[in-house]
Parts: structure tokens; sequence; C-alpha cells
């Protein structure tokens, strides 16, 4: 426990312990989380993968503890970011999921037979902390639902929640979303999505965090032959963002991630991404934006690893980003690792500023600096919007004009 | 109407522009032509301004007002229009969105109110017919993806929407074919009065045989070395530049 306690000597961890109550097959999990951490150490500038990161404000946080859920905050909060309760089918407040209509617990399935741990090599330490100190875990089976918005939300600041949400979509449903709203205002989430889709299945799955909240997310997803998932992944001013995602890509599987990553102030947004194929046929496409204004800082190291067994495979990365300050930082390393010459890869990245040239073809009819600005930020952002399904496009192109790129 | 005394201007320190005077009246149709890398399109920059380049010396009077230190909005709601040599593709933004933009900023500075959508598409397909230009490049992104003759038509369906009082044109009939550089000469022909003028930059007579210039000036080494009337235009295309040094 040295270790954990020097990661965090306001105790947060010790604390939560004594509001746990895990049920009695889960001793075995709490062993594997105990002896991983014990063998592994706070991430820090020598991990390659936590290089840019930085989690001094862990230890800098007092944390509290809200067992007890006042609805009206939860009211108050959904409001403040435009989330209709009504849209909502799942919710987890304080680290418990709820029913959305009366907060009563919702009764999880047993998840003994369908929870997986990560492999030793995948895990670090923050899956760990998640496994050790499990608040909450669910199973979502998208044979009944088409259409699921999971809102995770902190009513108070400084909260920490370790969460897992597991869904399961079985074979040949199409057309599937699965919506997740992170709202955590100064508090943070330790989430877990693990997705797995079954042969021909399909999934959209779309993850939007809200103001100054804190993520931290370990996406895991296995995909059946000819499955087909889409992964939406955006941030914008959420204050630290660290997402993990491993996707597994089956037998002419396809897999389109994309995202925006949009710090401003000094906001941290982190997205580390591993895409493998070992079976032949599979797609797969990586395409993150970043635009980072004030000391932001966006870091973006995507991988598509394409193994001897994956013939055919066509895996492309896009990775394109605008610095709009002296001070904010982009990180961009998209990266391929192919060990089989039967396959087409692509990778494109870019870091600049606003093409200057752009900005005198539009102020050369009139448009004046600041909307020309934000029309070429508003259409480099589009890029990614429109990859969207339509129902969320509207919605992502009013938080875009919010978060304060739109053209009058 | 339009008038330079004694422009110069470079860029990086390098003088790229000699001491060039012109006086265009209104209605008029000036022709600029000159062999590469003369100072043509820099002349266009410096006038529509672009600030990568300096201007060191001279006035750029537009209706009797000295331009030379207005941002390029200002001047273009003023009415200066440059039709680019090489119009810029912004993939994400939408054509459409764009020339509703551009047209309604500067109603606003004439203080006119805000076309709404339906008029505004009216007017874009009306003046789109005009110049024989496919309706799909309007829901495109900007200029993305349009083959050379489509960009040059995108700018002549710019100048015609936004009815500018000086429009420059930029090689606007490079790379079209005859049946484009006859569409962008209507296009031009069609706004054509006894207000609106014209810089016509090019290096082909044909353009000139559609829009028939009032003076042609030869631009060389960043100096307007000879001036005349169509004639000029004719004996360029028959011997070049040669005889000039
Ligand atoms: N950014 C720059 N840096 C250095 N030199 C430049 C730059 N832009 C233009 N020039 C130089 O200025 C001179 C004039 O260029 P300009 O584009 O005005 O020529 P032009 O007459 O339009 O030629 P063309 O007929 O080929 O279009 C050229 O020698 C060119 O290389
Ligand atoms: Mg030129």
């Amino acid at each position: 426990m040295a270790k954990l306690v020097q990661l965090a000597d306001s105790n947060f961890l010790n604390d939560l312990d004594q509001h746990l109550s895990h049920p009695a097959w889960y001793a075995k999990v709490t062993k594997l989380a105990d002896q991983y951490l014990n063998s592994s150490s706070v991430p820090g500038k020598k991990d390659e993968q936590w290089r840019y990161t930085n989690l001094k404000w862990i230890n800098g946080t007092r944390w509290t503890n809200v067992t007890k859920v006042n609805s009206g905050k939860v009211d108050q909060l959904l409001q403040s970011v435009n989330i209709d309760q009504n849209t909502i089918d799942l919710l987890c407040v304080n680290g418990r999921f709820v029913n959305p209509k009366n907060h009563q617990d919702v009764c999880f399935e047993d998840l003994k037979d369908v929870m997986t741990l990560p492999q030793d090599h995948q895990m670090n330490f923050f899956d760990g902390v998640r496994y050790r100190w499990l608040h909450d875990a669910l199973q979502l089976n998208f044979n009944l639902k088409r259409h699921c918005h999971v809102v995770f939300l902190a009513t108070d600041p400084h909260q920490w929640h370790n969460v897992i949400l597991n869904t399961k979509v079985s074979q040949a449903i199409a057309d599937n979303m699965l919506n997740i709203s992170v709202v955590y205002p100064q508090s943070t989430l330790n989430l877990e999505v693990d997705t797995q889709l079954d042969q021909t299945s399909e999934l959209n799955y779309m993850v939007w965090t809200a103001p100054d909240s804190k993520l931290i997310l370990r996406h895991r997803s296995q995909l059946g032959k000819e499955a087909r998932l889409k992964v939406f992944l955006y941030n914008f001013e959420a204050s630290w963002v660290h997402e993990t995602c491993h996707v597994h890509v089956g037998e002419k599987a396809s897999v389109d991630m994309s995202g925006l990553l949009l710090p401003c102030k000094s906001h941290f947004d982190d997205k580390e991404i591993d895409v493998v194929h070992d079976s032949p046929k599979g797609i797969s496409r990586q395409q993150f934006y970043s635009v980072a204004r004030d000391k932001g800082k966006a870091v973006f190291h995507g991988k598509a690893i394409v193994k001897a067994t994956a013939p055919g495979t066509d895996a492309r990365q896009l990775a394109h980003a605008l610095m709009l300050s002296d001070q904010c930082q982009i990180f961009s390393r998209p990266e391929l690792e192919i060990d089989i010459d039967d396959v087409q890869c692509q990778h494109g990245s870019s870091v600049g500023q606003i093409d200057k040239n752009a900005l005198f073809y539009l102020q050369a009819r009139g448009i004046n600096l600041e909307d020309a600005k934000n029309m070429i930020i508003k259409g480099f952002l589009e890029e990614v919007i429109r990859k969207l399904p339509p129902m969320w496009q509207e919605t992502m192109r009013n938080r875009v004009a919010i978060h304060g790129f739109s053209a009058k | 109407m339009f008038k330079i005394n004694n422009l110069s201007a470079g860029i990086g320190g390098k003088t790229i522009l000699k001491e060039i005077s012109l006086d265009i009246k209104p209605g008029q149709v000036h022709a600029i032509m000159g062999p590469n890398g003369s100072g043509k399109s820099t002349m266009a920059g410096v006038i529509s301004g672009n600030d990568n380049y300096e201007v060191t010396a001279g006035e750029l009077l537009f209706d009797g007002k000295d331009i030379k230190d207005l941002d390029p909005e200002e001047r273009a709601c003023m009415g200066v229009f440059l039709a680019f040599q090489y119009p810029v593709s912004i993939a994400g933004v939408n054509n459409m969105v764009f020339l509703q933009a551009s047209i309604n900023s500067i109603r606003k500075y004439k203080g006119l109110p805000p076309l709404d959508a339906f008029d505004l598409i009216e007017l874009i397909k009306s003046k789109m017919k005009l110049i024989n230009m496919n309706p799909d490049l309007l829901q495109r992104g900007l200029n993305d993806g349009f083959s050379g003759g489509e960009k040059k038509r995108n700018e002549i369906l710019q100048m015609l929407c936004l009815e500018p009082k000086l429009v420059i044109l930029d090689e606007t009939d490079s790379g079209l074919d005859i049946d484009a550089m006859k569409a962008v000469a209507d296009g031009v022909n069609a706004i054509r009065d006894d207000q609106r003028s014209f810089i016509v930059v090019t290096h082909y007579q044909r353009l000139l045989d559609y829009i028939k210039p009032d003076v042609v000036h030869i631009l060389k080494d960043g100096e307007i070395v000879m001036s005349g009337d169509y004639k000029l235009a004719l004996k360029l295309e028959k011997e070049g530049y040669g005889w000039l040094s």
C-alpha cells in the first residue's frame, strides 16, 4: 500500500474502502488488483504512456465521499449541461447506478460470469485502482434496447469514483447506440467501458465529457466476425482526460474511431489508442482532430497493430491539430506496427496554425478576422462531426458553438 | 475611381513592385500583361490587402480615399474584389455557408438587412445559371476537390453575388477550356456598366477578345514599361515580350 499512499496522501483510497461492499466472488478480483498494484508504481514521466500527463492534482485534492444523493442537485446539474432527463436510460450518480426516474439503486446482474480482467500487460495503474476499489458495475445487453443514454454524474466536487460498464451487442442487431455523458464538475470518474460485439452486430458509441470534469477512461472492445463499431470521443472543456482504448478487430470486422480534443485554459486531454488486427480483412480508421488554446495540452497516441495472421487488413490513421496560442501544446503520434505485407495502411498527421492564405481568402470576401478564424476552426472540426450519426450531429455543433467556435 | 500613385511594395525586404501608377476611371477595363514573376499577382494582393506584402511607398486611392492601411475585409466591404489566381480550398467550410457569410457581411457594412436562406438560394442559383455552373458545387466544401475550371467559376460566382465596384481578375482565364472562358467572360460582361471598373491580369489575348479592355499595360520586373490600347495585346500574342528589352 505504500505506493498508493504516496499517490494519495489525502487518503482517498483508504476512505473508499469504508464505503465499498463487494460480493464474495469479487474477492478474487480484489486480490488480483492488489497484486498488480503492489508490483507496479504510480505512473510518472518515465512511462512512455504518461510522459505528458500531469498527475499532481491527485495529490493536491482533498477527496470527499458523498453517499447520499440529493435529487435537486442532480436535476440542476443535468440542466446546466442541457441534458434532457427524459433522454436518460441509465444514471450513475456518485458512483452508483440508479434508475433515472426514481434514483433507486439498480440491482445489477451478477457480473461473475461476464467480467473479464484485462491481461496484465494491458493493465495500467488506474485500472488497478478501479478493480481494487470498484464502486459499481453493470452489464448492458443490447438485445433488448437499441438506444441507450448513460449519464455519469457527481453531485459534489472532489469525489473519485471507480465504475465499470459492460456492454454486449448480440448478433445481427444493427444501429445500436450507446451514448455516454460524463458530468463530473471538479470530480473524477475512473471508468471502464467494455463493449463486446457479436458476429455481424453494430454499435455506435459516443462519449462526451462535460466542462470541468476529470475522466480516466479505459475502453476495451472485442469485435466478432463482420461486426461494426463506431467510436466518437468528444471532450470540450473537460479539465483532465486520459482515455485508453484497446480494440480487437475480428475477421472482416470494422472499427471507425474519431474524436475531438479541444483543450483550453490549462486543460489536458490525452488519447491513447491501440487497434489490434489479428484476423484477416479487418478495417480500422482513426481520425482525431485537436484544437488547443490558452495553455491547453492535447496528446494523441494512436497505434494500429497488424499481426501476421491478418492479411487483407486496411488500417488508416489521421491526426490533425491546430494550435491557437503560443502556450498550448500538442503531441501527436500516429503509429503503425505491421507484421505482414498484404495490407493497406496509411497515416497522416499535421500540427500547425490556421492557414494564413485561407484566412486572407475569407477576409478578402468581407468576413472579419475573428469570424474567419472561427469559420476555419469550425470547418476543421466539421471533418469529424460529420462522421457522427445524424441524430448527434446537431447537438455536437451546438456544443462547439457554446465552446466559442462559432462565426456570427 | 481607382488610382495607384507611385506604389512600391515587396516581400521580406525584397522589392517587387517599383513606383507603379495607374488611373482607372469608372467603367474602364485595364488589362495587365507581363512575363511570369513580373509582379502581377503581387499587385493584385497589395490592392486587396494581403499583409504578406509590405507597401513601402505610394497610395491606393479608392474613390479618393487611401485604402492601403485598411484590413482586407474592409476593402472588400467597400467594393474591392480579387478573383484569386489560386483560390484556397477549405474542406470543412461549406461553399453555400461561406457565400452566405460573405454576402451578409458586405450587406451589413452597407447597412442592408441580411438575406434569408430562401432569397440567398434564389440569388445564388440565378448567378450560377449565368455562368453555367454545376449547382452541386454549392453543397461541397469551399473549393474542396474542385477542378481548376470549377474553382475559377466559383470565383466568378462570388463576384456576381457581391457586385463589387473594382474587380481584379488574376489569370481567371488560365486553365479554362474555351466554353469555360466564354462563361467567365459572360459573367464579367453581365456586370459591366459605366461605374464598375476591372483590372484583368492575363497572359492571353483571347480573353480580351471577349472582355474588351480600354487600356493594356505591360508589367515587367515590377514596373509598368508600356501602356497602350487593345492592339498592344495583339502584338504581345504574336511577338512575345522579347522586343521590349
Ligand atoms: N513569399 C514570397 N517570397 C519571396 N518571393 C516572392 C514571394 N511571393 C512572390 N515572390 C516573388 O515576387 C515576384 C513576383 O511574383 P508574382 O506572383 O507577383 O508574379 P506574377 O507576375 O503574378 O507571375 P505569374 O504570371 O507567374 O503568375 C516573383 O519573382 C516571385 O518569386
Ligand atoms: Mg500571378
